[in-house]
């Protein structure tokens, strides 16, 4: 047993690593920045926590969700190591204050990039002796990728020439995203840890239908196969609907978007992974963090912007290594609402000129971006653009990067459209090859051996969730 | 229980007096010197700050019907309640909303409850480490100083609670509906709490109804934990949420400014006054508000030197605690004294 494995044992319980881990921690310990591209679900969070151990300073990870950073940080802590804090926008003033104040006496300090961005922030951690930086969903950092935050571009900017070493962290990343990464965080030669984003267990489907018929099909999926699984849709009127739909009909189901009251988002992750409810209507807002290992179907209803963020929603099913199943429901018209969606997210050459306009008419940004009709995301994109370069630059780069996004989109229609193996056409699409053949792979390769889909006929009763008042108390305390 | 209900009330008190806006600020809590005068004048304090997060677009929505429905009428950006709204007042239930007391913290009371729920419900099965259903850290810590003084380990320990919980609902005279939304939110070892949308399916009412519910629940509940000393563990997850605070509206507004995230300095320059005036509203603050952050401006272990040495000198004077504690402003002594001692000479 080497050295690492020793601490592997004595500090997280495994007597071996994951496919990819030591490579990456190795290589970490060795002073380089690396990148990791590894599936989601192959334990990421100990390819920094470990090496941390022995390093000899503290370890900043940069993550994008707040939810993401809550749970990694209080899934430490219950884990024993209590040296962790997080940063984010949705702290009280003292508790901001609080934790800056004794930000020296952590081990690990989570941080959202806009927090990293202000001033107060950023003059703490400087005065700390750092030993590693973590870029978690280091994809966010792209502008090509299907998460662009343009705040990730400044971490480069912040972390400055003279630093530990980075370590940057996705599950999906193509050779584009991965130059972004390496550009844009100054690293150095990087070191590649990349894992096949090949699940083998997953079967992937693609079902043609009308928008009208969607509905109808999935009432009589969920009648028919098993669960536990996680319907994504496009919107978070239409995840609250389709549940409520779903349930008036019997079914397990209840709405998961970032347009509910934090307490509700506790209360259905923990009733999904307690098997209290079986069926998620979400929108993409579902999935990051959630960690439940026998979801067995995930069903889109609607068609994902770009195959990376397709990929990793479809990469929650079938953890546990059992079969699983991804079906994509697609409608003619769905091309275009989902076109719709994403031009609607990128600002165009007018609204660009616009903003410029009024900003040196003296209008505040908000107000500037609001009567060019740009959403805030866009604003930010924008405004990170025009620090950079001059307007027309700034344009051209919009239209550059809304033919990305087509181009993305068109990748996605392929797989929709393909007559070959439908894996094997998204693998390519990030730089893998396939020729392997397999059962139970898609649903061009034909779809054999997929008993275990179908339901069995009786399935065992429900377990009782209405209870009285004070029989519910009884329930709570276990009296 | 509708919130179109609530508004026909309001209008029925503020009748013809106020614009229709009025009931939305009363509801959110706005803590300006008009609605503060209203809350006051129209007898409307226990509506006060009920629903901090309403949304315009949703009250309007309730409004209309009202006026669709004829209850209520509007003149000259006035609003009227008619013959037939006026006897639509008469029969309504009663309700015992209490917002001038509580103003919104009924909710962080009710956190910190859930966590001490599940924290006990765990404990019961031997598991001391899961994943709290409140993230907030305030609320943790909360809980966590609050569990150091629980006999967590004791068999008998979670019956106790249960009946205490079960005591106090039943002596707050809710009905029986609000008890079950109560503990219906609650969760633990082998039951996880219902959402909104859930407990509106159940109990086919909208979500904001059972909120509504909700809300009047946790008030009286409140109530009779503070009125009744029969409840020590439901008290002690409501310290400081029964709000105490009768400021001066211009200590008020300088509070406003510091829970936004203003320091003393920044407060006296935005509002032009001197440092010292500013001083002066944030010792009242330390005087009457149970939860201000005293540890934001000094050291725990400084306030305990400090209440350590009043005790032995027996003397309030600053002149000689400062002769004492050399390292500390007057500023830092009057907010020590204030917010321990109810205040210095």
């Amino acid at each position: 047993m080497t050295d690492l494995q020793n601490l592997l044992y004595e500090k997280f319980g495994y007597r071996n690593f994951r496919p990819g881990q030591e490579n990456v921690i190795r290589s970490v310990l060795q002073g380089k920045d690396t990148i990791a591209i590894l599936p989601t679900g192959t334990g990421k969070s100990l390819c920094y926590q470990l090496p941390s151990y022995l390093l000899n300073g503290i370890t900043i990870v940069i993550s994008p969700l707040v939810s993401l950073m809550e749970d990694q940080s209080s899934s430490m802590r219950r884990n024993g190591e209590k040296r962790v804090a997080a940063l984010n926008s949705f702290l009280s003033f003292q508790d901001k204050n609080r934790i800056l104040s004794q930000i020296h006496l952590y081990k690990f300090i989570f941080v959202s990039p806009e927090m990293l961005l202000q001033r107060k922030v950023e003059e703490r951690l400087k005065q700390l002796k750092l030993s590693l930086i973590v870029v978690d969903e280091a994809h966010c950092i792209s502008q090509w990728g299907f998460d662009f935050r343009p705040d990730y571009l400044r971490i480069g900017e912040i972390l400055g020439r003279n630093r530990p070493p980075v370590l940057a962290l996705t599950a999906t990343a193509d050779l584009k995203v991965i130059d972004d990464i390496t550009k844009y965080l100054h690293m150095e030669m990087p070191v590649m840890e990349r894992h096949s984003l090949d699940r083998p267990n997953i079967t992937y489907v693609v079902e043609q239908m009308a928008s009208d018929e969607k509905t109808a099909w999935i009432e009589s999926r969920l009648e028919q196969t098993a669960g536990p699984g996680i319907i994504y849709v496009a919107s978070r009127k239409r995840a609250d609907e389709l549940a409520s739909i779903l349930s008036r009909k019997g079914f397990s189901a209840a709405a998961y978007h970032a347009g509910k009251e934090q307490v509700d988002r506790s209360l259905i992750q923990e009733q999904y992974i307690r098997g209290e409810v079986e069926w998620i209507c979400a929108t993409n807002a579902f999935g990051m963090g959630i960690h439940k290992d026998n979801i067995r179907q995930i069903i889109h209803e609607h068609l994902p912007n770009t195959m990376a963020s397709y990929i990793q929603e479809v990469g929650r099913a079938g953890r546990d290594g059992k079969p699983a199943c991804a079906v994509l429901l697609y409608a003619p018209e769905d091309e275009n609402i989902t076109r719709f969606i994403i031009q609607n997210d990128m600002p165009d050459r007018n609204s660009v000129l616009h903003y410029t306009e009024w900003l040196q008419a003296g209008k505040s940004l908000t107000d500037a971006a609001a009567m060019a009709g740009m959403s805030e995301t866009a604003q930010r994109v924008v405004d990170f653009y025009l620090s950079q370069m001059p307007v027309e630059e700034v344009c051209t780069s919009l239209d550059e990067l809304r033919k990305n996004k087509e181009i993305d989109l068109q990748k996605m229609l392929e797989i929709v459209h393909s007559q070959v193996c439908i894996r094997k056409k998204i693998l390519n699409a990030f730089g893998e090859r396939y020729d392997d053949s397999r059962k139970q792979c898609c649903s061009i390769c034909g779809l054999t051996e997929m008993d275990w889909l179908w339901k069995v006929a009786s399935t065992e009763p429900q377990r009782k969730m209405t209870y009285a008042w004070e029989e519910r108390i009884d329930v709570l305390l276990g009296i | 229980m509708e919130l179109s209900s609530l508004i026909l009330f309001m209008v029925s008190k503020m009748n013809g007096e106020r614009s229709k806006n009025a009931c939305l600020h009363i509801f959110r809590g706005k803590k300006s010197s008009q609605t503060l005068q209203d809350v006051q004048y129209f007898n409307l304090k226990p509506f006060f700050s009920v629903l901090s997060k309403l949304d315009a677009e949703t009250y309007e929505t309730h409004l209309y019907r009202l006026l669709a429905d004829g209850y209520v009428k509007e003149a000259d950006g006035r609003l009227y309640v008619s013959k037939t709204g006026l006897q639509k007042v008469k029969e309504l239930d009663s309700c015992y909303f209490n917002g001038w007391d509580y103003r919104g913290n009924e909710i962080v009371f009710f956190h910190r409850l859930a966590l001490a729920i599940q924290t006990i419900s765990y404990f019961k099965e031997g598991i001391k480490s899961f994943m709290p259903i409140q993230t907030d850290r305030e609320v943790q810590l909360f809980v966590k100083g609050m569990a150091r003084h629980l006999p967590l380990e004791n068999k008998e320990f979670p019956r106790k609670i249960g009946g205490e919980l079960k005591n106090a609902l039943q002596a707050s005279g809710m009905k029986d509906r609000q008890k079950l939304i109560i503990v219906s939110r609650l969760s633990g070892f082998s039951i996880t709490g219902r959402t909104w949308d859930q407990l509106a399916e159940e109990l086919q009412m909208s979500p904001l109804s059972v909120y509504l519910e909700f809300i009047e629940g946790l008030h009286r509940l409140l109530d009779v934990i503070h009125e009744e000393r029969d409840y020590p563990f439901l008290l002690q997850a409501a310290e400081g949420v029964k709000s105490s605070l009768y400021l001066t509206d211009s200590a008020d507004q300088t509070r406003r400014l510091f829970a936004k995230g203003m320091n003393v300095e920044e407060i006296a320059t935005v509002r032009r006054l001197k440092l010292s005036t500013i001083e002066d509203h944030f010792v009242e603050m330390a005087i009457n508000d149970k939860t201000f952050p005293l540890t934001d401006f000094v050291l725990s272990k400084q306030v305990n030197e400090v209440v350590l040495k009043v005790e032995e000198l027996g003397t309030r004077r600053l002149r000689m605690l400062k002769q004492e504690f050399g390292e500390l402003s007057y500023f830092q002594l009057r907010l020590i004294l204030g917010s321990k001692l109810g205040g210095g000479k």
